[in-house]
């Protein structure tokens, strides 16, 4: 573990603190708890962000052409008997 | 104070079916691949998921087509980033039969109403509104 100094302001230290009352019942290493799991989440959200920015260049950048269509009973269906 | 319309919106889950995974590659058909990034351009601010089931059906769906393999994996990894994967089990196979009952032509449309069902899913993407409407789900058809 290691020790960081920071500076928030009084509403997001109100919400920490209400955070950690709520999620860990305000145990032992809940505010460091609370923040762990807050960067977390705003790293799986950055994440998420820069795949769907991928996504939507992979799809405006795709020149394929299948068929035009999905059917899915063309995917699992065949023909057992002939 | 929150917009109490805007947290509720963002808390409804949706799946997104493989009709509509396919129409962001395939681009064939102008107007549904349009749609589709359409879609896609609005849905990062929805809480989507995407089940086993539909990775595979793209997959399968392009490579019979004899779409680009690397571009096929390319578009998987972003679908499985930018939404939330779900597996599908045999409970899953278990329901579908149940909800298929008297209509087996809707066996595979029903294993993914019963990942919906289990992950508190009630509305899908999906171009096949019939099927899905049949089996009970909310539908959403975002190539109208």
């Amino acid at each position: 573990m290691v020790q960081i100094v920071l500076s928030i302001s009084k509403e997001h230290n109100k919400k920490l603190r209400e955070l950690a009352m709520k999620e860990f019942e305000g145990k032992k290493g809940a505010l460091s708890a609370i923040v762990e799991k807050g960067i977390d989440l705003a790293d799986a959200k950055l994440k998420q962000e820069l795949a769907h920015e991928k996504l939507v260049h992979l799809a405006k950048s795709s020149t394929w052409k299948g068929d035009g269509k999905f059917n899915r009973s063309d995917l699992y269906d065949r023909k057992i008997f002939s | 104070m929150e917009n109490l319309t805007e947290v509720t919106f963002m808390t409804e889950r949706f799946l997104v079916d493989s009709n509509i995974l396919v129409y962001l590659i395939d681009t064939a058909d102008e107007s549904k691949h349009k749609k589709a990034l359409e879609w896609l351009l609005t849905s990062s601010s929805l809480n989507v998921f995407v089940s086993t089931q539909n990775i595979r059906e793209f997959a399968n769906n392009c490579l019979k087509k004899s779409a680009p393999i690397n571009k096929i994996i390319e578009f998987i990894e972003l679908f499985c980033a930018q939404f939330i994967v779900l597996q599908d089990d045999q409970l899953d196979t278990k329901n579908a039969i149940e909800l298929s009952k008297n209509r087996p032509h809707l066996f595979w449309d029903a294993s993914l109403v019963s990942v919906m069902k289990r992950n508190n899913i009630e509305s899908v993407f999906t171009e096949n509104v019939k099927d899905f409407e049949l089996l009970g789900a909310r539908v959403i058809n975002p190539l109208k």
